[in-house]
């Protein structure tokens, strides 16, 4: 997957490409918002260890911190999800590549002063040349990775996984798109073209 | 329904065999003209709206966030999975296990599979675009000496399409197209504000090519005449089947027609396995089948024969039907049986930003999208002609983005999340969906090895050949060249792995033709040389223009069935 245009062509044309319906689905929470309280001191991380689960919770929040407006990543104790999907649907390949990224990451996150560091180093957008390289690196199947190349693959796949799930599972969490986008279950009429100021905020379905 | 029990006869008027779109239709006008008709259908019976268990689902009610895992993918769907979309728990179920229904493909080749064994077939979750075929599509093959000649011209069918159109109920506008004839239409779903600019300019700048909707099966207005089907809501989760019975399906629609009449009997489980021949009488007698369930053997007899278990079930059935007379499968005299396999080749186009319409949205979500019919190599039009043949539709939409952009886009904070719930700039893109030649090398056979219930294999030989390499590239080109032309920004193209049968339009295998010597049906989609053995799936397709082909199917299978019944009542069957 592309770094940048993985999902840009999903969301174009008709019946045989996947809907928004369809997209939104692509990770979802396990109902944690509910009862975050309750389950937050009694959950225990599956795939993920304590540390990670932590780890990961505070990088996934500094890419969706609580605003004025909504609940952040963290508050909605939505590391579950990531930690049920890469645990339950994953094949053995591809949680070994996640883990051995998981540990480049947890040595990158080590070696940052603190996670605004962190995230000003490696989270944000490359030169264009690089990003060109980083994206051939990321075609490439781990057999094809020369030596010198591997961290930096395992660490680029983990990210992507990290950052993909950790979004999807936000947007497409119950309290989000019921309460903060604009939820709306049976359209019924549809119209094609209004002004976006009658509608506000994006569509959650 | 009328379901199949100890009770039931043996011996009916008239036996179909498969529920999906088209034994759908054959069912409805059987039991319609008042024949007790026997319905056979191989897979699990699904009952209208309390089936449709997935339909109300939200994304978070869905388990594992709505996905399969890695392992079961590969397991069980390693095939069904190549669309990219079939595979998701939401539908999972109205798709087949490739672990349970192998099948083979000649080695460096492929063939896509995709299908639903259940009452309905794939009419439960097809992407319900239905485009009439032209005169130009009829009369193809003869006038580029392709294959063999149609036996039939669009006058024959117009006035089917207009039959069935009104009892599907299809969505759309009538437009005055030489190749893509006008219908009964209800009202049109909306364009997007992008699609109607791009709809304006191309109305300026092109002779040829212009923008319309799709033409989809849902009722958008005047729900009186559907009877117990409702309005289409624009939820856009027709796969899972629709509890308003907004689109047609076979569950919404034919079928509780012809269960209406009292003639029908259902019988679900039911893998029709061979049709009976009698040398005597030169007609077939009935339908044997295995209850794919308990594994026991019935045999069916009935005056008529409607075989419509898709393209290549009905094929298979054909072909594991030997006899004396027919030992390389019924009616297969011309050696045609299996061969000419089509579909439309597609997963090329183009897509682009569209700046200047940042304050306006939608609201609904269009379970359809925008069309741009066929421009190439019309006759008449000799500046459009191509190094190829035949010609090619577009189907794309334009909407803005979601939050989806966020996985994509490098980003993160608090102004990049709030960002995120706005709607993102708009998008355009369109596919390609061209047509395929009949090949007589592109076929399909019946392998020594069987599956769980005794059956032969079925094997696969297809590839794409010149004249569809050299139209692909024509539709990536003309799609950049479109979207260019309206001033559209960051225009690309696209061109993904494509593997006939993954446009769903499997079809030729047993065509039809004036001559028995080259084909195996005739004009009304008898058996040649087994007049009460009608086939009037896509299998019967002699040519596969570039339009979806249901809506064809259908007009076929009405014709078929009234003129079986006429024949009957002649004596003649
Ligand atoms: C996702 C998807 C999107 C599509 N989009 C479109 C579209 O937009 N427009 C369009 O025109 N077409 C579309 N199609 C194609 C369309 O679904 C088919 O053309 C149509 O369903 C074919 O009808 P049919 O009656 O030949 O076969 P099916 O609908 O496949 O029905 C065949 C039935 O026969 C049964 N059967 C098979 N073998 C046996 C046997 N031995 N004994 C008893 N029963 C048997 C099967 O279980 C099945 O129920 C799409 C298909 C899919 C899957
Ligand atoms: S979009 Fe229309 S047809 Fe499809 S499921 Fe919704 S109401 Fe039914």
């Amino acid at each position: 997957m592309k770094r940048r245009t993985a999902l840009k062509n999903l969301s174009l044309g008709i019946g045989y490409t996947m809907t928004y319906a369809g997209m939104a689905a692509f990770v979802t929470s396990c109902k944690a918002d509910n009862t975050i309280k309750e389950v937050a001191t009694s959950w225990k991380p599956s795939f993920l260890d304590e540390a990670q689960s932590s780890m990961l919770t505070d990088i996934l929040d500094a890419f969706l911190p609580t605003t004025k407006s909504s609940p952040g990543f963290k508050d909605l104790n939505l590391i579950q999800v990531l930690d049920n999907v890469v645990n339950k649907l994953y094949k053995k390949e591809d949680q070994e590549i996640f883990s051995a990224g998981l540990a480049e990451v947890a040595t990158k996150f080590g070696a940052s002063k603190d996670l605004k560091t962190f995230m000003e180093t490696h989270m944000t957008k490359k030169p264009k040349a690089e990003e060109a390289r980083l994206d051939k690196l990321l075609d490439l199947k781990k057999e094809e990775v020369a030596e010198a190349d591997l961290k930096e693959y395992h660490f680029q796949k983990a990210m992507n996984s990290i950052r993909g799930i950790g979004i999807s599972s936000y947007f497409s969490n119950e309290t989000i798109a019921t309460e903060h986008l604009n939820y709306d279950p049976i359209p019924g009429k549809y119209i094609g073209c209004m002004p976006v100021s009658e509608v506000g905020n994006s569509w959650a379905l | 329904m009328a379901l199949f029990n100890e009770k039931s006869p043996l011996e009916y008027d008239a036996i179909v065999i498969g529920t999906g779109i088209s034994g759908g239709w054959a069912a409805k006008e059987l039991c319609e003209k008042g024949l007790k008709t026997l319905v056979l259908e191989r897979g699990r019976n699904v009952t209208h709206i309390a089936d449709y268990k997935t339909a109300a689902m939200d994304p978070w009610d869905l388990e594992n966030g709505g996905r399969l895992a890695e392992e079961e993918l590969e397991k069980d769907y390693p095939k069904q999975r190549r669309t990219g979309y079939t595979t998701r728990p939401e539908w999972v179920h109205n798709f087949v296990k490739d672990s349970e229904h192998p099948y083979e493909e000649e080695e460096g080749t492929r063939f896509d599979w995709i299908r639903g064994y259940q009452v309905g077939g794939r009419s439960l979750v097809w992407g319900r675009q239905s485009y009439r075929w032209s005169e130009m599509d009829f009369e193809a093959n003869a006038k580029d000496g392709v294959a063999i000649d149609w036996p039939i011209r669009y006058k024959d069918v117009a006035s089917w399409y207009d039959y069935v159109e009104s009892f599907v109920g299809i969505s759309g506008m009538n437009e005055g197209l030489k190749q893509l004839p006008d219908g009964k239409f209800l009202a049109p779903m909306d364009f997007t504000c992008v699609e109607t600019d791009l709809r304006k300019q191309m109305k300026s700048k092109w002779k040829h090519r212009m923008l319309t909707i799709g033409r989809t099966a849902h009722i958008t207005s005047e729900p009186e005449k559907f009877g117990k089907r409702g309005e289409c809501q624009h939820r856009n989760r027709c796969m899972r089947g629709c509890p308003y019975g907004a689109y047609f399906s076979s569950n919404s629609s034919t079928l509780p027609a012809a269960e209406a009449t009292g003639n029908m009997t259902l019988r679900p489980d039911a893998i029709a396995t061979e049709i009976v021949y009698d040398e005597k009488t030169q007609r077939a007698t009935g339908v044997r089948i295995i209850d794919s369930k308990t594994k026991e053997t019935f045999e069916f007899k009935a005056k008529i024969i409607f075989c419509n278990a898709s393209t290549v079930g009905s094929t298979s059935i054909l072909m594991q039907s030997k006899s004396k007379r027919f030992p390389n499968g019924l009616g297969n005299d011309s050696g045609e049986l299996g061969h000419n396999m089509m579909d439309h080749h597609f997963q090329v186009g183009a897509s682009a930003d569209v700046d200047g319409y940042e304050d306006k949205y939608y609201k609904g979500r269009r379970p359809n999208g925008f069309y741009i019919p066929r421009f190439r190599n019309l006759p008449g039009h000799k500046d459009s002609k191509k190094d190829f043949i035949r010609g090619y539709g577009y189907q794309g939409g334009a909407s803005r983005e979601n939050w989806q952009r966020g996985v994509a886009e490098m980003g993160y904070g608090q102004k990049f999340k709030d960002d995120l719930f706005k709607p993102g700039p708009w998008r355009i893109g369109m596919n390609g969906f061209g047509e395929i030649l009949p090949y007589h090398d592109n076929k399909m056979e019946l392998t020594d090895q069987k599956d769980d219930w005794g059956l032969p294999l079925v094997k696969f030989y297809t590839t794409l050949r010149d004249n569809e390499m050299k139209m692909r590239e024509d539709m990536k080109d003309a799609a950049v060249e479109i979207f260019e032309a309206a001033g559209y920004k960051n225009v690309k193209p696209f061109e993904r792995s494509y593997g006939i049968g993954l446009g769903i339009h499997e079809m030729g295998t047993a065509r039809m033709g004036k001559d028995p010597k080259t084909s195996v049906l005739n004009k009304w989609n008898q058996i040649h040389t087994v007049k009460n053995v009608f086939v009037t799936d896509g299998s019967c397709m002699t040519s596969a223009a570039c339009q979806n082909p249901s809506l064809t199917y259908m007009a076929l299978t009405a014709r078929a069935a009234n003129f079986a019944v006429e024949e009957l009542k002649k004596g003649n069957l």
